[in-house]
């Protein structure tokens, strides 16, 4: 059969010549999970969740990356969880068992940020333990992890964190290099820099955020990614 | 574990109650460890922070590891009513400062001379001001100005023109207020910090 595809009529199981010559693993249902969460359902940009977050952390790319490994870590962790318990689970307490489990796994990512990482700690203030209430964690318990295999909510979990990640450091080299005319603290901008204050301060996330939808939303097809 | 059919309605809601403590017990479990893990580590970081904080105010050099020994070595530690004095070889005392800023609390360490009336070295700790404005106070330049500035007859942070005087230090425009608020905190709470020495 292989051997006729570009050739012979195509049947229904037959490839197109594009789609032959595509890496298999971009076929894989393991891997659509996975990249789902980073770009079609990207949870900054895509889902606008987790935004109290975004513009918190923003202001600098090392706040941006430290608050991205601890929520990738948090929403993995607990998704895991949640898919493991998700068959003994009682269904009418499930939202109460979810956030024991997303406390539990935010309370241990920042007590070791702060014993190994304290200066990133103290930038971050409060924004750590706030991942209890970031609704990306508890939309992927609810909507995916209570529905799904470990491995397909690890991935999944793994998708979303990364996407959160990635539009963070997104808005933040915007801020960053705009508010304090620095990248990862060393200067971009040339002596003469005038910073513009809006960027540091939580209004300048909303307008980077805000051109950045804009934008996502204009080049992508048919009005969604 | 998967509950069989026909279980009795009681039942159902004993185990709903039951798997939640559960739950809850394994949870306060898993972060009784973590914490007796790293609370140790985390006190010790906040300790020699404050240690390294102090040797940069009497500009003692330091490095990571000798933070400690270096601190024992060259400052007595005294406890005075609710301030800890941090007292160098040369006389010079160190001790915290606060009070409310633009938006929030500003605290800062404040080092003076022997004589009380010089200061030898600032270092803001905590402020909450505009980033890139009033938060600029943190900044070194903006510091290191008030090395042996006089706090007699009071300290002024000057906006409107070069500081020229032995108790002049420069604003940071556009922060106006930030550097009304803090030249009210050093003036207040070191005045208040010499009334208590001197009884």
């Amino acid at each position: 059969m292989r051997g006729i595809k570009d050739v012979g009529p195509a049947g229904p199981t037959a490839l197109t010549a594009r789609e032959k010559y595509r890496p298999r693993l971009r076929r894989t249902v393991s891997f659509r999970t996975f990249v789902k969460g980073l770009w079609e359902n990207n949870p900054t940009f895509v889902m606008t969740l987790g935004i109290c977050s975004t513009l918190a952390v923003t202001n600098r790319v090392a706040n941006a990356i430290a608050m991205g490994i601890a929520v990738i870590f948090v929403t993995t962790a607990s998704s895991v969880t949640v898919s493991l318990m998700r068959k003994i689970t009682p269904r009418r307490i499930r939202m109460a068992v979810y956030t024991a489990i997303i406390a539990t796994y935010v309370v241990i990512a920042d007590r070791y940020l702060k014993a190994y990482r304290p200066a990133i700690a103290e930038q971050m203030g409060p924004y750590v333990a706030l991942i209890i209430t970031n609704c990306i964690i508890m939309g992927r318990a609810e909507s995916f992890a209570s529905a799904n295999g470990v491995w397909r909510s690890f991935l999944d979990a793994l998708g979303v964190g990364f996407g959160y990640t990635f539009s963070l450091l997104a808005i933040s080299v915007v801020r960053e290099s705009l508010g304090f005319g620095t990248l990862m603290g060393y200067p971009v901008m040339g002596n003469n820099w005038t910073p513009w204050v809006v960027m540091a301060m939580p209004p300048g996330a909303f307008l980077v955020l805000g051109v950045y939808i804009w934008f996502l939303r204009s080049i992508s097809r048919h009005g969604h990614f | 574990m998967r509950r069989p059919y026909g279980i009795g309605i009681v039942k159902r809601k004993v185990w709903i109650v039951l798997f939640l403590v559960i739950v809850v017990c394994i949870s306060t479990g898993m972060l009784s460890a973590v914490y007796v893990h790293t609370d140790p580590i985390v006190r010790e970081n906040e300790r020699t922070k404050v240690q390294a904080n102090v040797l940069e105010l009497f500009g003692i050099p330091y490095e990571e590891t000798t933070i400690e020994e270096i601190f024992e070595l060259s400052i007595d530690v005294q406890i005075m009513g609710n301030d800890t004095l941090y007292r160098s070889r040369e006389g010079s005392i160190a001790f915290e400062i606060s009070g409310s800023g633009f938006w929030g609390k500003i605290s800062a360490l404040i080092a003076l001379g022997p004589d009380l009336d010089t200061i030898r070295g600032l270092k803001v700790l905590k402020n909450m001001e505009t980033p890139g404005l009033g938060g600029r106070i943190a900044e070194d330049w903006f510091q290191d100005q008030f090395e042996g500035k006089k706090l007699i007859p009071e300290l002024k942070i000057i906006p409107y023109r070069k500081a020229e005087g032995p108790n002049e230090v420069d604003a940071i425009t556009g922060a106006t207020q930030t550097s009304r608020a803090f030249e009210r905190i050093i003036n207040n709470s070191t005045e208040d910090f010499r009334r208590r020495m001197e009884k």
